[in-house]
This record gives structure tokens, sequence and C-alpha cells, in this order.
């Protein structure tokens, strides 16, 4: 049987991290939830994941933070970053620090970010 | 329920499609034998095709020129056959204005949909109907 | 004896002739007395007459001065009183005459500018206190409304066009005014103009403008999590889902989209009002977004039994603009005329080379609604709804032609209409192909100078 592939959750709103968790779970992935930046990247130094979804806004230390530590550390994990923010240039900022795509939350079916995730891990 | 319970027919005046089908199953959960009318020219059609109707729910912003305030004027007309029937406004209107107009041509109850859960609003009718006086 | 008595004779003759003549004299004498006395009497009665003249006029003459001196001092208590008011005037006052050289300012106005009264009077307005836009650009001295209400022009002010007073000491202030021609028999003797400060109005709408910004990203949060437990729902991740629980699902999903599309539409709003709404130009194909745009709104179309028509160019040069926001621009103008137009109209799209030759230009007519006469000057205007249309669809938000004006114009183009109630209306676009109004653009505020 094959393992299934790990996805790190980063997102301050436990609804929304659930929500993700849930439909995750149900396409077979493994997932792990932090609700802060800081949390996630303890979590990326005990472990290793397939996959990071990656919330911009969040107490303690945002998305942009994370991302800069990600490259500092090397850490080549595929970054999805999930938000609300919308304007053309938080994507490019995004992108910028090593994002892999960017979708905003409320325009974006679950569906959809997940089959994304498929894709990127087949 | 009683078969020989008799059943109230309420006119549900609404043009919002998904609210009308909510509005029309709950109040049928409750008994109510239900018509919906999207416009005030319909409702009026409907008053003077059918023989009793015990209740009125009544939207204020409605599709066509005139709005529930007029519907209800025409209604409380001292000299028609309506204006005993208990009217209840169900809207997100909240200008003051409005809510005094409509409390002034002797509504029955005036009530915010987006601050009342359905269930609510339909138990206050229920209620109302069967204690008139109150 | 003979010559002593004709001697005597002639002289009692003489004598008699000399008495004859003396009476005759005396008689003449008496009647000059009398008419003397006659005229001495007249003259007396004119005496008379002269000193009772002499006194009326010396009472009048009292009287006349004092209401002369009364009169002048209501004159200037009356002036006193309008300078007071006219000082107190908050908003600053300066009346020019015909040839636009200033002939009174008021306090205000010296506050407000840094200019004193002495400095300026006799001085043309136009050249003393400048004007210009957001972005520093001078408006010349025949766009200046006053130039303009003097010749005789009318004038109707643009809302949506914020301007600046620039002051003595070279720094500026946005401001409203109103100017009005002073009629004097028929011709223009002058002109007379009110502004004010409106620095005060503009940090306040700034501040609403940050709240629905601000409140909109709230917003999307709980939207989320309402959008994706449904789609999760409907899906069947809890569980099988029976039809008629599908119908209320989709009811929910479907009203939550709304929501997000308001929510969408006022961040974007709020955006353009900031200043902060990011443009990326790039080379775009506006015949295939056209097409893109026309086929998404087939569905409605053929559901309302429209008969469409389009007449597109085949090939048009590439336009310099975001594709993203031109999109916005003809989906709004499409949709409306889809929306305002009832079952078996017609609706009308036409896309080709403006016969400038230097831009495209873009037509869309309906057989709708129209827009009524008394309303077209809001129709650009956020979230107004014209009152025929409100009735007939709730769904409009009111803010698709705000932005689509503001598109258009940051892309240096423009967009106007025609329209009559129950007839139809015609929207025309017209977007420059390549001249683009800022490369790295941050679009222009948009806020109202009221």
């Amino acid at each position: 049987m094959k393992t299934p592939k790990k996805i790190l959750i980063i997102e301050d709103e436990k609804t929304l991290a659930r929500a993700l968790e849930l439909k995750l779970t149900l396409g077979g992935y493994e997932a792990t939830l932090a609700f802060n930046g800081e949390d996630g990247i303890k979590l990326l130094d005990k472990g290793s994941y397939d996959l990071i979804l990656l919330d911009l806004i969040m107490p303690k230390m945002d998305g942009f933070t994370v991302l800069t530590i990600l490259k500092a550390k090397k850490i080549k994990t595929p970054v999805l970053v999930l938000t609300n923010l919308s304007q053309q240039n938080d994507i490019k900022h995004a992108k910028k620090f090593g994002a892999e795509e960017f979708f905003i939350k409320s325009n974006t079916p679950i569906g959809t970010i997940v089959n994304r995730v498929t894709e990127l891990l087949s | 329920m009683n078969p020989l319970e008799h059943k109230k027919t309420i006119l549900v005046v609404e043009d919002e499609r998904p609210l009308v089908q909510a509005i029309q199953t709950k109040l049928e959960k409750n008994n109510f034998i239900v018509v919906t009318a999207r416009t005030v020219d319909q409702a009026i059609d409907y008053l003077e095709n059918i023989k009793k109707i015990d209740a009125i729910w009544l939207d204020h912003y409605l599709p066509g020129e005139k709005t529930g305030l007029d519907f209800v004027a025409y209604l409380k007309n001292p000299k028609g056959a309506w204006s005993t029937i208990p009217i209840f406004i169900v809207s997100n209107t909240a200008s003051s204005t409005n809510v005094r107009s409509y409390l002034r041509l002797g509504v029955s109850k005036y009530c915010i949909k987006a601050d009342h859960r359905l269930d609510q609003i339909v138990e206050d009718v229920k209620t109302f109907l069967l204690h008139p006086e109150k | 004896m003979t010559s002593t008595a004709y001697k005597l004779k002639v002289l009692a003759k003489e004598k008699e002739n000399t008495r004859r003549k003396l009476v005759i004299t005396a008689r003449k004498l008496a009647a000059t007395a009398k008419k003397l006395a006659v005229i001495a009497r007249e003259k007396e009665s004119a005496r008379r007459k002269l000193v009772v003249t002499a006194k009326k006029l010396k009472s009048l003459y009292e009287t006349l001065e004092k209401k002369v001196f009364d009169r002048t001092k209501d004159l200037e208590q009356i002036r006193a009183k309008s300078d007071a008011i006219l000082t107190s005037i908050g908003d600053g006052l300066v009346v020019v005459d015909k040839a636009g050289k200033i002939s009174y300012i008021n306090k205000s106005f010296e506050e407000m500018l840094g200019w004193k009264a002495k400095e300026i009077i006799g001085k043309s307005m136009v050249q003393i206190v400048p004007r210009e836009d957001l972005h520093g650009v001078k408006v010349s001295f025949k766009e200046r409304i006053l130039t303009q209400v003097l010749s005789g022009q009318k004038f109707v002010a643009d809302l949506t066009n914020p301007f600046y007073y620039i002051r003595k000491d070279k720094s500026r202030f946005p401001t409203s005014s109103i100017v009005a021609p002073v009629n004097l028999e028929g011709k223009i003797v002058g002109a007379v103009e009110v502004f004010r400060d409106i620095t005060k109005e503009k940090e306040i709408d700034k501040a609403k403008t940050e709240f629905v910004s601000l409140a909109s990203h709230q917003l999307r949060t709980p939207l989320s999590t309402v959008s994706w437990y449904s789609e999760m729902l409907l899906a069947g991740d809890a569980g099988r889902v029976t039809p008629s629980q599908k119908k209320y699902l989709e009811e929910i999903y479907t009203g939550n989209q709304r929501m997000v599309d308001l929510v969408n539409t006022l961040l974007d709003v709020s955006r353009i009002e900031l200043g902060t709404f990011i443009v990326e130009k790039k080379p775009t194909d506006i015949v295939k977004l056209v097409q893109s745009v026309i086929n998404e709104q087939k569905p409605q179309i053929n559901e309302k039994k429209i008969r469409f028509t389009s007449s597109c160019v085949n090939k048009l040069p590439l336009i310099k603009a975001d594709p993203k926001l031109l999109r916005m621009v003809i989906q709004n103008l499409l949709s409306n005329a889809v929306k305002y137009t009832p079952d078996c109209g017609k609706i009308g799209l036409q896309l080709s080379l403006h016969k400038d030759r230097k831009s495209v230009y873009i037509q869309i007519s309906d057989t709708g609604y129209g827009i009524p006469k008394n309303q077209q000057n809001k129709i650009f205007t956020k979230l107004f709804r014209a009152d025929n249309v409100i009735g007939k669809d709730t769904e409009g938000t009111g803010l698709g032609l705000y932005i689509a004006k503001s598109i258009v114009e940051q892309a240096g183009g423009e967009l106007w209409f025609e329209s009559n109630e129950n007839k139809g209306s015609t929207f025309h676009v017209r977007l420059p192909l390549y001249q683009s109004k800022k490369k790295n653009g941050y679009q222009r505020s948009f806020l109202t100078s009221l």
C-alpha cells in the first residue's frame, strides 16, 4: 500500500483549516495542521512534507516570513499560497518569495485546490 | 393532525425565488395552504379569485411599480373586502419611515428577514392567528 | 393899459398853462404814484412770498440733510453688515470683472490662499491662483471655469475630477468651487466664485473607503467557510445527499456566491477610490476577449430569447491594456444589456477600429428598459440604480458602471451612452491603441471633489 502523501496546512482560520483537512483526507492524503507560521516552521523542522498549503495573514508569523525562512533553509517543498488578499502585487510578492501558486480562498472552490494538489504531486 | 382541523390559507408575496421556496416549505410543514405571488398585481389577482385568504406574508420591495406599501394601502381600504386580513411584513428594509407607514396602515407585524430565523417568524404568524387579540 | 393887461393876460395864460401842465403832471404823478404803489404792494407781496419760500427751503434743506445723514448711516450699516457677512463666510469668495480681474476678495480667500487684497486687486484671478489636477497638471486659461463662465458658456461640473488651488507659497489644497456670472441688463459684467477647502472631506472619504476595504477583507473568511462546506456537502463528502437536500444546498451555495461577488466588487471600488488599484498592462487581443465575454453571456441570451447580433472585425491591433480590467468593462456593459432587456428583445455589439485610426471602438446597444432622462447624469455614480429597473431586477449592485468608467478613463479612453426610457440604450467605448497613461500605473484616485 502506498504511503499517503503528506500535506502541511498552515492556516490560522481553524474552520477553513479543518475543511482543507477533511477534503484532503478524503482525497487520500495525510494532512497536518498548524495555526500560525511559527508552529508551521517547527513542524517543518521536525519532519518533511510533500506539499505546503500556506495562508499569508497570520498572527505570530505571517506567510511571507514563512516563505523567506523556507528559502533560507533551502526547503524545496512546493508551496500553494491560499489567502484572501487579492491584489496583483500580493500575488507577485508571494511568487517572488517562492510560492508555486496563489489562490484566493473566497473565489476558489475547495475542489479546485485539491485537484491542483493532486496535479502537482503526480 | 386532525383531518377535520381547518387549514389556513396564507398568501405569500415575495419575488426572490429561493426565499419563496423556503417560506412555502416551512409554512406547509406548519399546516398552512400556501399561495405565492411575485408582484402586487399578481397578489391582487389571487385575492380576487381565491375565496378565503386568512393571512398575508408580504415583502416590501417587489418587481413592478407597486411596493408592499401600495398593496397594504389597497387592502386596508375600509370599503374593500380585505381590510381585516392580518398582514405580516417580512422584509429586509429597515427604514424607519417604511416601518412607521406600515404600522400606521395597520399591519399586524413587521419583521426584518435577516434578523430572524424562518421558523421563528412562522411561529409568530401561527401564534398571532390563534390569538388575534394580542 | 392894454399892454400891461395883455402881458398879464399872457402871463395868466402861461400860468394857467403851466398850472394845467402842473395839474396834468400832478395827475400823471398821481397815476404813477398809484402804479408805483401797486408795484410796491406787489413787490412786498412777492418779498413776503420769497421769505416764506426761503423759510420752506431752509426747513426742507434741513430735513434733507438729516435724511441724507440717516440714509448714509443706514448704508454704512448695510455695508458693514454685508462686509461682516462676506468676511464671515467660511468659504472663499472672489468677484471678478468682465476681464477676469479681481475686484473683491473676502477674508477667507486671503486666509486660504495667502494673498492680501491690496496685492491682487485688479490682477487676473486665473493667473494669480493657478489650478491643477491630482497629478499636478495645470488647468489652462481656456479650460478654467471662470474663463468659460465669463464668455457665456454653460459650465457643467465634472464631479469625479478633483482639483487643487495653488497658494501664494506654492502649496496646494483640494478645492470645491462654484462660479456664477453676474448679469446686468442682460449682459455679463463679471463673475462670482465661491470655493472651499475640502481636505477634511477627502480624508473622511478616504477613511470610509479604507473601512469598506477592511470590512470586505474580513468578510471573505466566513464567505469562504460557507462556500467550501456547502461545496463539500454537495459533493457528498459528508455522506449521500438526497435530491431535495441538494436543492437546499445549491441555494446556500448560490446565495453565498452572490455575496462573494459583491465583496469582490466592493474591494475593486475601494481600490479605485484609494488609488491603489494596480493596473498591469500587456498587449491584449481585444477581439478574443470580446468573443470570450459574448460566449459567457450566451446562455442568458438564449434563455431570454434575445436576438443578438455582433459585428466584430476579425483582426485588430493589440491594445496595451490590463486584460482583466478590460474584461470587466465589456462584461459589465454586455451583462447590463442582457439584464435590462426584456425577453425577445434585441442586442447588438460592434467592435471595430475607430475612425481616428488610433483607437478601438466598441458599441453595445439594446432595446431594453433604457435610462430615464432625469437620471442619466447619475448613471456612472456609485451604487446608483435607476428607478425603472430597481423593481425589475434586485441583483444589480449599482457599482458596475462606476468601475467600468474608471477603468476606461484610466486607460485613456472614453465611455458614453445614449438612452431612451422603454426604447433602449447604446453604450460606446473608445480605447486608445498604443498610448498608455501610466507605465507602472497607480490608478488615479476617483474621489469626488465634493
